[in-house]
């Protein structure tokens, strides 16, 4: 399966400059890439990605595209219409609040067009050798993530760091503590157990991620996930919890 | 006065512990230990005390119950939320066993003596009072408001269980606690509402302090503003002074011809540096922020990192509307943020704050990062009181956060600690 590029500039050798830079790369690099669409034209952007629907394409969009779509209004709906879509920024310096832009349509990268030739090309091979990384990432971990909303934001947490879920002081509101991270949302803690992600409830209060336990102590019904966090487990959870830990093949008894 | 046999006050006390405990257990809300083996372990701890003191000093029970229960639960220390908790908790027991007495005293009034039926009757009743208040306690949130550090609430609570424990303590040593348990209830009543008015009085009247700090902060902010703004109006007219001099150059070196390279740049070099200029650019992107507030505040901030020499990058492009959360409180999210963040810069001796605010139709988001040194104490660790990275210092201030958090169902706080450790504050706006 390959993975259309679409390219939009507003300026003719710019776009003839960058369609030249693409297919070089495709040639010698990108036996999942092809040349999707080159244009000056958002509007034709849009049209393509109605007719075709893309899953995962690679958007190179000029900034200021001299229409009234900027190349943020056209991202966002590059975005809501395929979400995988890596999309890449060609800007002047000092041009972009990167930040707001990351937020409202999380592009892969932003590409100075007043640079070197050489380091300009150098960038976009980049680009797409890290869209490339993803698009493989993505199918690997598929399935493996718990995903929740607060607001517009959706969040993926990878299973592997997930270390527990348990309410939250505020009603209806889970706690997620992961390896490096903890978040809050509206959810239940049956919900969670209904995921199917390989999560234990170890007590009315938590459900553990028994991947990422350290040690399991029977005599005060604690489970540690490091040496300062550790939960209770109820009262005939030990047992359950045991074949579970010897199905994975550890060894964690205290 | 009624008399009871040994046997039924001996259930009788049982039943009465077993369901205060119920009713303690339903509105402390989750803690950190186990709860139904420790109450089993107060249960029987308080019904042999009281069986071998009580007829020495009839206090004794109520204060060994609230002790061994705060001893038991506590999880910082004061731990005002679980000892007005408590507190209230007995109180309203209390009341619930005088109500239901007042109750059906019609109804028994020509007995001398109390059997198990009747005493078990009343006990039923009591729990469906209680677990009637427990839910109301619980949709109310009344626990937030208990959660506060609020030792006025302990001490107004001590003072009506001690009117409420002598009631039953006199009652019982004179043989009058039915003949007087009707104009005592009135009397407590009258007492309660005196209790709660000067309890809304001084709420009222620390709300006016807020205000008031607010007030002076924003006046502090002006000055802030006043002198910053006085400051680039001095360089601005320097400025414009050096401009029309450099332009007026160009333009004679243009017409004698020896306009040359190294002078466009010279020139683009001076303006350039002027543009440059941090606060310029945070003023333009804090102009988005309506509520003036929290702009001053935050202004306020980014002077304090300049002068500090605290590196920083402020970027607010979107505006951002006043929100239902109280800006006192906004207020001191927000600062107790940015200072966790530049003690670790602090700290670090290097790297910079960054704060980014944004709002979509759907929600507003405050983003502080800070550069970090990761090591193995974990997220929660941070952000619980008294803890820190650092020897030394209290680490009071994400604490403060989680507390501020907790008032606000459309509040999240989210924490982060890879690269960057981030604090992340998201205010659902529907």
């Amino acid at each position: 399966m390959s993975y259309p590029i679409i390219i939009c500039e507003d300026n003719q050798s710019q776009l003839n400059m960058l369609q030249g830079i693409v297919e070089n790369y495709i040639m010698f690099h990108g036996e999942h890439f092809r040349l999707g669409l080159k244009s000056q034209n958002p509007d034709e952007v849009l049209k393509y990605i109605s007719n075709y629907k893309p899953n995962g394409g690679i958007y190179f969009l000029d900034y200021d595209l001299s229409h009234n779509l900027t190349g943020i209004d056209l991202a966002e709906k590059i975005r809501a219409s395929d979400v995988q879509a890596k999309i890449i920024f060609i800007t002047t310096h000092g041009e972009v609040a990167p930040k707001t832009l990351k937020r409202r349509v999380e592009p892969l990268a932003f590409i100075d067009k007043n640079q070197h030739f050489d380091e300009f090309k150098a960038e976009i091979a980049s680009s797409l050798s890290v869209a490339q990384e993803r698009i493989a990432n993505a199918n690997a971990i598929q399935g493996k993530n718990f995903s929740f909303k607060v607001g517009s934001q959706i969040y993926n947490i990878k299973l592997d760091d997930i270390l527990f879920f348990e309410p939250s002081e505020i009603p209806h509101r889970l706690v997620l503590l992961t390896k490096n991270a903890k978040f809050e949302f509206y959810g239940k803690l049956s919900e969670v157990e209904k995921t199917n992600l390989g999560l234990y409830r170890i007590s009315r209060y938590c459900i553990v991620n028994p991947e990422n336990i350290t040690l399991i102590d029977y005599k005060t019904r604690d489970v540690y996930f490091d040496k300062k966090i550790n939960r209770r487990f109820s009262l005939g959870k030990g047992k359950k919890l045991k074949e579970i830990i010897a199905n994975k093949g550890m060894n964690l008894d205290y | 006065m009624f008399q009871i046999s040994s046997k039924v006050f001996l259930v009788n006390l049982l039943t009465e512990l077993i369901i205060y405990f119920i009713f303690f257990s339903s509105i402390i809300g989750k803690r950190k230990k186990d709860i139904l083996i420790r109450n089993i372990f107060l249960i029987v701890l308080n019904f042999f005390s009281t069986v071998l003191i009580y007829d020495i000093y009839e206090f004794i029970p109520t204060i060994l119950l609230i002790i061994s229960i705060y001893f038991m639960y506590r999880e910082s220390n004061p731990d005002y939320y679980l000892m007005n908790t408590v507190l209230i908790s007995r109180i309203i027991f209390d009341f619930a066993t005088i109500a239901v007495r007042v109750i059906i005293l019609p109804f028994i009034i020509n007995l001398k003596v109390l059997n198990i039926f009747i005493i078990s009757s009343e006990n039923m009743i009591v729990l469906i009072i209680l677990i009637v208040v427990s839910y109301f306690y619980r949709k109310s949130n009344l626990g937030n408001i208990i959660s506060g550090r609020n030792y006025t609430l302990s001490i107004f609570s001590v003072y009506i269980l001690i009117i409420l424990e002598s009631f039953f303590y006199f009652g019982k040593r004179t043989g009058t606690t039915n003949t007087i348990i009707l104009g005592f209830s009135i009397f407590l009543l009258l007492q309660l509402i005196f209790i709660i008015t000067i309890f809304i009085i001084q709420i009222e009247n620390s709300k006016m302090r807020a205000r008031r700090e607010l007030i002076d902060n924003q006046l502090s902010n002006l000055q802030y503003y006043t002198d910053e703004l006085e400051q680039n109006q001095r360089e601005l007219n320097k400025f414009r002074h050096d401009h029309t001099n450099m332009m007026l150059a160009l333009k004679s070196s243009y017409i004698d011809g020896t306009i040359n390279l190294a002078m466009i740049e010279d020139f683009d070099r001076y303006s350039s540096k002027y543009f440059e200029g941090e606060i310029v650019d945070s003023m333009g992107d804090l102009l988005n922020i309506d509520d003036p507030l929290i702009k001053g505040f935050l202004f306020m901030k980014l002077v304090q990192m300049k002068h500090d020499k605290i590196d920083y990058e402020f970027e607010c492009k979107t505006t951002i509307s006043k929100s239902n959360i109280e800006t006192h409180d906004m207020i001191r999210i927000l600062g107790n943020s940015i200072d966790y963040a530049v003690q670790e810069i602090t700290r670090m001796g290097t790297g910079k704050v960054e704060i980014f605010i944004y709002q979509n139709s759907e929600e507003q988001e405050f983003l502080i990062e800070n550069p970090h040194m990761k090591n193995e104490l974990d997220i929660d660790y941070y952000i619980e009181e008294g803890n820190t990275s650092r020897k030394g210092h209290s680490g009071f201030g994400l604490s403060n956060v989680k507390e501020i958090s907790e008032k606000y169902g459309n509040l999240f706080v989210q924490y982060s600690a890879t690269e960057k450790f981030s604090t992340r504050i998201m205010i659902i706006m529907k």
